[in-house]
Formats: structure tokens, sequence, C-alpha cells
């Protein structure tokens, strides 16, 4: 058996002292007993779940208690029973992240075992744990703390009690999970003359009870689990959850409640206002990278151009940092940035060039953000340029309408490898805070056309009568694919991006030599991406006495990926999202061995969907065999009701993908 | 005479000069070699994001009494790439208890030569806060960090004063290495009576840190590939260039003593554990009665013996317990076998100790085995140094037949050990010697998989049935061992996320039955059915299908032709397939592919389909015998699983047989 011997080590050492260290903590018997919410809790008779279910929430208490300066402090209670030994793996513990705006005051937990014995820890067992990344520091930490004896048969629960920040009056309240829930309750104390709203999100609207003054409570009970699947949407998006907003009386207090979108604007603006003051630094910089150019599209270019190369990602968000910018001229001296310091340089820099830009908020996990529920909680941040008259927008797929300030073209200055003038595919379908000059103002992104996410393949393939086959492969990719097929090699060293053409060809080859490959335009984001390789696959082709049975579809894979969203028995709940609108083309041509004539052929497939179309024929002419496919998605979201149509529609491409020509020896 | 006594008074003050530790400060920065600067890819080995260019560790530890340690680091970066620009992020661990960071300095050398120093902020961040124990790191962000430019920085960890730390010298990076220079400067209190020894491993021919006059160490190394992450990788330890510093245990015998006397001392320490632990005869007898039968065979008694020990609870198989847990539950210490037999829990060790303790009982000659665990490393006897002993297995002799068996390790049967142990080398505990020797080597029968089908094809090309999946020997170990925590649905969703990972994506595969789950002594079985829809093609009035219905898993290990390490299988292993396909009605076999049978040695395969009336009957066999190839050996592994993959694809034919009838 293998176990660690004594060792000098720095490590071994610390382990040393910090197992003594846990080992002296003093007994706290008398403290062990769980409290009676706990108690209570776990009296409650659950009705079956099913095997499946690993636990159950039994109470998941949330109480807000908001000061008249401002102030809340919000106490979070829960109490769940372990079904299962799976459920150690999300319910062993708690994390309760923190830093200096949200500290806690207060943070216990427990267990009860199956008979009836308490156990309690409490901030003494707790570990903390930082966030060490190589693209941001942040000072949230996270204390945790694990439950003792989180078996089957236990009921653990926690309860800690934590400031909130001070910066907005807003909260959201998750009231289901993974697991079941039985009880889950929301509590709200105000000071007197404040008022709140509450708006509910994939569950009923329910009225608060409202036992004292000023004091509200909402408990639901009885919510199913919500199971998690692949490439399902955001959790907001399927989950039940209530966001609860409070309005002071004290309207100097006002900016922290975000009533409309225009009010978080405004919010947001007044945070930012010295933000893109310019610099004699920036105008320098500004002037060194538009000198000689004099078309106003390309010195956007060349700005929007300098901030993806070289303002590196790098971010510090200590507090209010997670929604304040640095400012440019700090950006610009350090040379990184966050998301939204790589837009406030940039929008600084297009100010001296005579192009206003607004910021634009958006949030990454496409419908987390709802039109009718305004709030400052998103994860991303880019910019809206404002085209002057003089600006054709031909080629620019990111141009949006806006009824006041015209044409904006929406830029990510974060995203690397997305070009000017393109829209990465999370932001498409997608909705943008535009902070615009009077306030908010929320932005519909549009979902570009198939046509804009390209991938265009052809190649020249010859078989021999050994069922050998020799070619190359040309491939043109713009728009998302080009953006992907770039980060894939771009990651990699250049001495290893040879074997990014190995990985993808063992895909669809058994026994195959890379004979040469080549990249084109590999870092000019702004141009298409060209790829070219050839290769020698042995035994592709079978042989079955004079007949030789070959695949057309020699690479590329259209199903197996999406395929997979549907392996799991019973049948999906939430619908798919794709990335993006695509089409893809492949065009092969592989000409036949001397001897021998086509048998038979595949017929072609005619296959579509509400979402995507599938189009494939083999013909043959003087000797070549003629292959083409094209594959288009054209709508992004699938609802849960038309599944089974997708479903149908894969399988049926994944059969054509599989089928095979069958050649026949006309010559013994 | 001593030769010490010829060095002059001068030369021997300026070599402490030159050993004297170095206080870096920003004013040390190495000049810039304009060719440096011109650099465009490492020569040596192009293609990569980055190199580095020089690199010099400091560590002193001389008055680690009173000033703490210390260690200093100068590292010189060139940038090749985009992707190497993340290089100018430095994060510096270190722990807040016995350590600062009293100094950082860097600056960036553009292309040009201009340079832009670092006087941005240095950032601290919490890493981990264990029981008031701080794991903290220090992070900063060179500026102005572009493709072409030169990055270097300086930092210093400072250790508190009191305690005596090992160090080492990590020599490989994961980037190449041009030159590098290290520096050790032990311990030399008063009256430590400490004596610093150290171990290298894998540094180039000739190259081996120099003990200088005044007792510290120095070694420059030139040409240090980065460590290349693959796939079937061996264990890191035995790929990366390093030198390891300790001070030899008081009492013990010297490291550069002979290997023998070095291993003998330990082996008598050893001895003397396990005889005073189980020094307990009346407890071990009580046992043993209860146990094995007088007239058991040798063997029938050594297992029964190995299945009554598997009956203690095991604690290092359980979860991590808390403080609050282990007082809760009021675990004691063992003082020998009679506190494991009456409380019926003991730690791995103890577990082993007591099987010696009562195969001895029963007459039986038995003993410890202290062995190099091969996932960490490969057990070098002249290297004297007892930290390559991390694990421990038993020796046990009935007859003429000896045993190795390691019942701490709970999930394996009787005289199989966790492929860590098999295969490896280690010393046998003996009452006044070490004696070295070689674990048994795992043979590919040992790890065996089996898998039955019983299927029927669809005209629609989809087939379905039932399939059994067998686990032998070391596979099912290693499965009971790392599932051991889950339960029935887990563990049944678990294993047909296995199976339908063997399958075409869309298939579906439902576990009906798992058998002997808690029986080591047997297989792992497992039966399901599945479904797979499309996996005959039409072609022509035909169905096509691959031979094979499992799709090989060593594919992604052999994708890339190219290959910088050795290729380390855990342990030999066999794939044994026996697939019947029933053909749909109306159909008739038209063809199977033809027999193969490749055999390499190391490496063999078999496959071969043979028809008989509705049903085809697929048998494949796969045995990979090797644990240790080359890299030269690589080509002709790829080549031949590449050739199993092509077979497995292999297609066979159905005709419809009325259209065949009217051909």
């Amino acid at each position: 058996m293998r176990q660690l011997r004594t060792t000098t080590s720095l490590a071994a050492a610390l382990a040393a002292v910090v197992a003594l260290l846990a080992w002296a903590s003093p007994p706290a018997l008398a403290a062990d007993s769980a409290p009676d919410w706990l108690r209570a809790a776990a009296q409650e008779k659950l009705p079956d779940y099913g095997k499946d279910t690993a636990a159950v929430i039994l109470l998941d208490e949330t109480q807000t208690t908001v000061r008249e300066n401002g102030e809340i402090d919000t106490l979070h209670r829960c109490a769940i029973r372990l079904l299962r030994p799976e459920a150690r793996d999300e319910y062993g513990g708690e994390a309760v992240p923190f830093d200096k705006d949200m500290k806690i005051s207060y943070l216990k937990a427990w267990t009860i075992e199956p008979n009836g014995h308490e156990i309690a820890v409490g901030e003494k067992e707790a570990v903390e744990v930082g966030y060490l990344s190589d693209l941001e520091y942040q000072d949230v930490r996270v204390k945790t703390l694990q439950f003792p004896e989180a078996n089957p048969g236990s009921v653990v629960g926690y309860e800690y009690v934590q400031r909130d920040r001070p910066y907005v009056f807003e909260d959201n309240w998750w009231f289901q999970d993974r697991s079941p829930v039985v009880t889950a309750r929301f509590e709200l104390q105000l000071p007197p003359g404040w008022e709140f709203t509450t708006s509910w999100f994939n569950y009923p609207e329910q009225n608060p009870q409202t036992p004292s003054s000023n004091r509200y409570v909402w408990e639901i009970k009885n919510l199913p689990g919500i199971e998690t699947e692949p490439d399902m949407p955001t959790w907001k998006a399927v989950a039940g959850w209530a966001g609860v907003k409070y309005f002071p009386r004290d309207p100097a207090m006002h900016a922290k409640s975000s009533g409309s979108w225009q009010e978080v604007g405004l919010w947001y603006d007044g945070l930012t206002q010295s933000s893109r003051a310019l610099s004699p630094a920036i105008q320098q910089k500004v002037a060194e990278l538009t000198a000689g150019i004099s078309d106003p599209l390309e010195k956007i270019r060349a700005l929007t151009d300098y901030m993806q190369r070289h303002i590196r990602y790098f971010a510090v968000e200590i507090g209010i940092g997670g929604w304040q910018p640095h400012p440019a001229t700090e950006v610009l001296a350090h040379q990184y940035g966050d998301c939204k310091d790589k837009a406030t340089l940039l929008s600084a820099m297009l100010r001296e060039i005579g192009i206003e830009s607004y910021y634009l908020a958006v949030d990454t996990r496409r419908g987390f953000i709802h039109p009718n529920y305004p709030s400052i909680y998103m994860d991303h941040m880019i910019l809206a340029i404002r085209l002057p008259d003089n600006i054709p927008d031909a080629g620019l797929y990111a141009v949006v309408h806006d009824p006041k300030l015209g044409r904006l073209l929406i830029f990510d200055p974060t995203s690397e490898r997305v070009p000017l003038g393109y829209l990465p595919w999370y932001l498409q379908e997608n909705y943008g805070l535009l902070m615009a000059p009077e306030g908010g103002e929320l932005i519909s992104l549009p979902l570009l056309p198939p046509a804009t996410n390209r991938l265009l393949r052809t190649a020249r393939f010859e078989l021999s009568a050994a069922g050998d086959l020799s070619g190359e492969v040309q491939e043109l990719e713009w728009g998302g694919p080009a953006a992907r097929e770039r980060a894939e090699f771009l990651d990699e060293q250049p001495s290893k991006r040879v074997e990014v053409f190995d990985h993808f060809l063992a895909n669809f080859l058994d026994n195959f030599k890379l004979t040469s490959a080549s990249l084109g335009n590999l870092e000019k984001y702004d141009q298409n991406l060209m790829l070219n390789y050839k290769f020698v696959s042995s035994g592709y082709a079978n042989a079955a006495g004079d007949l030789l049975f070959v695949r057309p579809r020699v690479v590329g894979d259209k199903s197996t990926e999406m395929l997979r969203l549907f392996t799991e028995q019973k049948p999906r709940k939430y619908p798919i999202q794709f990335e993006e609108a695509t089409r893809q083309d492949d065009v092969f041509d592989i000409t036949l061995p001397t001897g021998y004539v086509v048998d038979g052929l595949p017929p072609p497939v005619q296959a579509e969907c509400d979402y995507a179309t599938y189009h494939s024929e083999i013909k043959v002419a003087d000797g070549v065999l003629h292959y083409k496919r094209t594959f288009e998605i054209k709508d992004v979201v699938v609802p849960t009701e038309k599944l089974p149509q997708v479903k149908a529609f894969l399988r049926q491409v994944a059969a054509d993908q599989t089928a095979s020509a069958v050649l026949r020896r006309a010559t013994p | 005479m001593n030769r010490m006594g010829r060095i002059s008074g001068i030369a021997a003050l300026a070599l402490l000069l030159i050993a004297s530790p170095r206080s870096s400060r920003a004013t040390d920065w190495q000049p810039i070699a304009p060719e440096d600067l011109a650099l465009k890819d490492n020569p040596k080995q192009p293609g990569a994001d980055a190199m580095i260019l020089y690199r010099d560790v400091v560590v002193n530890a001389s008055k680690a009494n009173v000033d703490g340690d210390s260690v200093e680091e100068y590292v010189r970066i060139k940038v090749f790439t985009q992707a190497g620009t993340k290089e100018g992020h430095v994060n510096i661990e270190f722990v807040k208890e016995r350590q600062t960071v009293p100094y950082i300095a860097g600056r960036t050398i553009r292309p040009d030569g201009t340079i832009v120093k670092f006087d941005g902020q240095v950032l601290e961040t919490t890493v981990e806060k264990v029981s008031g124990v701080k794991f903290l790191a220090k992070s900063f962000t060179l500026p102005d960090v572009q493709p072409g430019c030169i990055i270097e920085y300086i930092f210093q960890r400072q250790g508190k004063p009191g305690v005596v730390y090992d160090h080492e010298w990590q020599v490989s990076q994961s980037m190449y290495t041009r030159e590098a220079h290290f520096s050790y400067f032990p311990y030399t209190g008063y009256g430590s009576g400490l004596l610093p020894m150290y171990t290298s491993y894998l540094l180039p021919p000739d190259t081996a840190p120099k003990e200088q006059i005044n007792g510290s160490y120095m070694m420059v190394v030139h040409d240090i590939p980065g460590v290349v992450e693959e796939p079937l990788m061996p264990p890191e330890k035995p790929i990366e260039s390093r030198v390891a510093f300790y001070y030899q245990d008081p009492g013990a015998p010297s490291a550069s003593e002979a290997s023998d006397h070095y291993w003998n001392y330990y082996a008598k320490k050893w001895d003397g554990d396990l005889e005073h632990f189980i020094d307990k005869k009346n407890a071990l007898n009580q046992e043993l009665s209860k146990i094995v039968s007088p007239g058991d065979s040798p063997e029938v008694k050594l297992r029964k013996i190995y299945a009554g020990v598997l009956q203690i609870r095991n604690l290092n198989m359980e979860d991590f317990k808390t403080a609050k847990e282990h007082k809760d539950e009021n675990l004691k210490e063992n003082s020998n076998v009679e506190d494991v037999l009456n409380r019926r829990y003991a730690y791995a060790r103890e577990v082993n100790y007591l099987f010696v303790g009562l195969a001895r009982a029963a007459g039986f000659d038995a003993t410890e085995v202290y062995v190099a665990p091969r996932n960490e490393e490969l057990f070098l006897p002249a290297r004297n140094e007892v930290e390559q002993l991390r694990a421990d297995v038993v020796w046990v002799k009935a007859g003429s037949q000896e045993y190795y068996v390691d019942p701490a390790a709970r999930y394996f049967s009787f005289g199989l050990l966790p492929w860590y142990e098999s295969g490896t080398g280690g010393i046998r505990v003996d009452k006044h010697t070490g004696t070295v020797i070689n674990v048994t080597d795992p043979v590919s029968s040992d790890a065996t998989m089996v898998r039955t089908a019983d299927l029927e094809v669809k005209e629609d090309g989809s087939i379905s049935g039932v399939i059994q999946v067998d686990y032998k020997g070391e596979r099912a170990g290693l499965l009971r061992e790392d599932m051991r925590k889950e339960d029935d649905t887990e563990r049944t969703k678990d294993f047909e996320d296995t199976v339908k990972s063997w399958l075409p994506a869309g298939s579906e595969f439902a576990i009906t039955k798992i058998a002997d789950w808690d029986n080591v002594e047997q297989p792992v079985h497992l039966e399901g059915t599945l479904r797979i829809p499309s996996f005959a093609t039409g072609a022509a009035r035909r169905l096509l299908m691959p031979l094979e219905i499992f799709q090989m898993e060593q594919t992604g290990e052999f994708a890339s032709e190219k290959r910088s390490n050795m290729v380390y299988f855990h342990f030999p292993y066999e794939e044994m397939d026996d697939i019947k396909l029933r053909v749909p009605a109306g159909y008739k076999v038209e063809s199977v592919p033809p027999a193969r049978n490749i055999n390499l040695g190391a490496v063999s395969f078999e496959i071969g389909a043979a028809a008989q009336g509705d049903t085809v009957e697929v048998k494949r066999h796969l045995v990979v015998k090797g644990i240790i190839f080359s890299k030269e050996d690589y080509p002709v592994l790829r080549r031949f699983f590449g050739t199993v993959k092509t077979n497995d694809n292999a297609q066979m034919v159905l005709q419809n047989a009325a259209t065949a009838n009217n051909n």
C-alpha cells in the first residue's frame, strides 16, 4: 500500500503543522448542539424521490435586513438531507465568497447523523481559499467548511451572516436547486418608507406574507430539482428565481436602485465619468497608430487591432473594481486590463480621432439578460462605436441601428481573434445595455446569417486499387469557424501546430501519414483563414472480392458532437443552444482506381429540421467520384419540443457520413 | 597531506568570494546581447512560444538558524509568439508563516532594445489558509510584453529563522533553458552535525553539482529541453532534471557509504518496527484458528488469511476525516496486532503487518518489502536515498512458491498487486539485512477485459442486443478502488457512460446487471442492452458494417506523429471480444474481411469473422505485453494501433438476398 513516509519537505512539514493544529482543536461538546430550525427540518417527512435523487434541500432560507443607511445584512440558512454518497460532492461542505465589502460575521455548520448524534463545526475549522490565476487578480476569497460525517442518511446544515455589497439595491433569490427543495423562504426587512418590487422568472408570481411592519416573507414548497444537461441554456433561463429590488426613502441613494435600464445606465455613467479622460500619452499613441492613415474606418481598425493584440488581458478587480474600469491612462501605461479596461482605453482613443463610442454591458451567457428586468449583473463589457456618415458599413456585420444614435458598430476588444465587423458567437441573439448619453438603453444584438460563419473544404484525392487514399485538402474559413480554428492553432506552440492536423485526421482515418500542412493568414484575423494539408491513408477503402467500398466523406464531421447531447436514456428536458448560424460545405473529388467502375452509390440526402439543413450528393463522371454536401444551421436555440426533430435530423446526417460507395473491378 | 592545505590564503579567499551567496538587486541585470534581441526562434528546438535564455538560482541555507534560508531566482525569458506573452505574468507562491518575499524586480526589453522597468503593483493573493497557516502568492505583470521582447525578473523568498529545510534545484522547466546557474549554501550552523547530501536526476552528461571549498555546491547547465506533456507519459520524476538536497538522518549511514550498508541500516530499522508490532503470538494464533483449518493446503491457508485481513477496516481507504470526526469516533492508535484484532481497524501499513504476523503464525516465511511506487519513480538501489521507497507490500513463501501481496490495497485479489507496486524494485526486510529484490513483473493476462455480445442487425442499419463485460485482475482492482465510495446508482451510471464511450455517438446502453462487485477474487461482471441506431450503412442493395462494434480506446493516444517522451503503459493488458451478429431477414452475408494476425512480440492483435447461417461471429484479441517503450519505438506502436483500427473498421458486407438472386 502506498503511503507517504516522513519527509522534511516544506509541504510535508506544513501538513504536519496543520494536522497538529487540527488535532489540537479543543472539544466543544456543548456547542455541538444543532439549532432548532435544523432539527425541525430534519424531522420533515419526505416523499419518495426516486433512486437517482442524491439529496433533498429541506430548507433554504435567506433573511435580508436593509438598514436606513443602506447597509444590508443577510442571514443564509440551509438544511440538506443526504440520500446517496454522490451527494457529498455537492453538499459535503459549503463555500462562502467574501471580500472587504462582504464580510462574514458568523459561520457555523452542523451534521445530524442518522442516529441523532449532532456534530458542529465553525470558523475555526474553515479553510480560506483565494483565487490565483494568470488572467486576473481579485480580492474575493472563499471560506469553506466541510461538514463532518456527511454520509447518506445524515442531515447537514449551515448558517452564516454576511454583509452585502453596498453598491446596488438588488437581490436575486434563487429558490430552485439541482436537488428538490422542500421549503424555500425569503424574508425581507426594510426600513420604514422604503419600497420594493419583485420580478418572477420561470415560476408564477408569489405574494408575500407580512408578519410585521415592513417585513415580507415569501415561502415556496416542494420544488423539483433542475437536472443539468449538456448545452442547456444558462441556469437563469430555466430555474425559478425572483429578482428583488429596494427603493430607499432618501433620494440621495436612489441611484443605487435599478428601476429601469435607463437608471442602470446613469448609475454606470456616474461610476465611469472620468475613466475615459484623454492624456498626452494616449494622444501620442493614437497619433503613432494612425499615422499615414486617412481612411476613417482604417483608423478605427488600427486602434481596435492594437487593443486586441497589444493590450494583454489581465484583470485587477478589487471591491467595486468588478464594475468600475481603471482610467484609460493607467491601462495604457500598464499595457494590460480586463474587458472594461480595454473598452475604456479604446473609447478614449476613438474619441481622439473624433469617433464617439459607448460602453455596452453584455452577458456571455445567452438568455441571462431579461429585457423586462433591468439589472447591472452582467459579466462582460464591450464597446458600441458610433459610425459617422462617411464610413460605409459594407462588410461590417456587427452593425445595429439605434433610433437616436444611428449606426453602432459592436466590437469586443477582449475577443482577440474576432476582427472588427464580426460579432463573437456568444453575443449574437443576445442583449446589451448601451450606456448612452441619456442613460441606459437595452438593445438587441443580432444573430448573424449563416454566410458570415463559413467553412469551405475542397479536396482532391486518388484511390488506389489496394484501397490507399492520397490527396490534398484546402479549407477556407471565416467568422466563427475561423476564430475557433485559430484559437486551436495559436494555443499550441508553433512546433506543435502540426499535431492539430494529426488529431483532426485521426478522427476519420485509421492509418495515415500527414505529408504536408500549412496555414495561411493565421494571425491576420481580418483575413480568411486557410488550411492546406496532404496525407496518405493506407487501406482507406475496404476490399471484398472484386468489390471496393469507399466512404466519400473522407474528413469532416457534422453530427457526432451534437448527437452526444442525446446520449441519456431519458428525453432531454431543456432546449439546446448552438453557438452560431453557419454554412459549411465539403466538395471532394476522388479519382477511382483504373479498372474499377461504380457498382452502387449512397442515395442523395435532403435532410432538414426547423433549425438546420443538410444536403449531400454523389456523382460519377470520367472515373471521378464527385461528392458534395452542405450543412447549414439557421437558428441557434432549439426548444424542447423540437428536440426529437433535431435528433432525427442528426441521425440522418450521421448515416450519410458513414455511407460508402461500392466499386467493382470491371476487368478481372 | 591534506590537499586543501596546499591552497594559498589568497586563492582560498578568492574562492570564498566567488562562492558567496549572491544578493541580487536591480543593478545586477545582466547585459543584453544584441543577438538575443534579434532571436526569432530557439535554434536548438524551433517552434516554441518562449524560451529561458538565462536562469540563476541561489539557495542559501547557511544561516538558516539565525537568518532563515533564502532562495533567490533570476530569470530571463525570450518571448517569440503572442501565446508566449503569458510569461509576463508571474506568481510567486510562499508560506506566510515561514517566508516573506522581500524583493521583486523586473523589466521588459522591447525588440528595439528600449527598456521598460516594472514599476507596477505587486499584488498579494491568499491561495489557501488552513488552521491559521497561510499560503500566499505575490503576483505581478511585466509591462508591454510583446513577441520579440525579452523579459527578466528577480525575486527572493526569505525564510524565517529556526528551521532547516531540504531544498531542490528544479532544473527542468516547462520551457527550454539555454543556460542556468545553480548555487546551494548548506546549513553550517554551530554544532548542527547535519551533513548535506544531494541526489541528482537526469542531468546532462558530465554535469553534476560541484562542491566548493566552503562547502557550497554549484552547477551550470546548458540546453535543457522543456518538459513536453503527452498522452501515456511516464511519471514526471524520471523525466525531469533536478537535484535534491537533503540532510542525512542523524545516526543513519551516509549516503556516500556502500549501498548494502545503507539499505541494511534501514532494513534493520524497519524490521524492528515490524517485529515489535507483530509480537503478540497468542492474539495471532487465536485469530488464525478462526480463519484457517489444519487440512488446508498452504495456498488455501494464505488465501484465507488474505481474505480475513481484508475484513479489517482500512482507514486509508476512507474519506479524509477532520479532527472533529476523529475525536468524535474516538479512534485510538494501534500499538500492535492485538490492538488491530480487537479494534478491527488499522492504517494501511498495519494491515500489511497483520498479514505478515498471521502468515508467520501459520508457519510461512513472510516479511515486508519496501518498494518504489512506479507511478512516481523507478528504484535505483545504488542511489542511497530512502525516500525512493514510499510503498510497502508483503513477501510470503509457501514451499517453493513465492507470493507478493498487498492486503492494504484492499481491492486486489490474492497474489495481485496494484500496478504501481509491481514490476518495480525494493528492499526486502530481513532480520539483519535488506535484500534488493525485483517485485514480480505484471503480465497482460492479469489485466484482461472480455466483451461478449449477442446482437441483431436490423434492415434500417441499427443493431441491438445484449452485451457482457468482464473486467479481470488489475482492471477489476482498479475499478473497485476508484468506485469504492459510489453507490449502485452512481456505479451503474459510470459503467453505462464507459460503455457508451466505446460506441458511436447517439448509441443507447443500459446496465441490467453488475455482479461480483464485492468479491475481489472474481472479475467485475456487467450485463446490459445496447442499441446503435446507424451502425450498418446502406450501399447499393447492401449493408456494410465494421467488424468491431467497440471503438478503439487508444486512438487519441497515438494521433500525433511526433513523440518527445517514452511511451509508458501503466500495466500490460489484453482485450478479448466475441461478438455475434444476426443479419436481418432477407439478407445474407456476402463477404467478411479476411482474418488478420499481427504479432510484434510486445504487442499483438488478432481479428477474424466467421459466417454461419444468419450469424457472423467476430473474435478479436489485442495484447499489450510491454510497459515502457522508447520514443524510437513510437512510430512502430503508432503504426500497430493504426492497423488495429483499420482492421476493426474493415467492413463486412450483407447483401439483400432477393437482389442477390436476381443478379
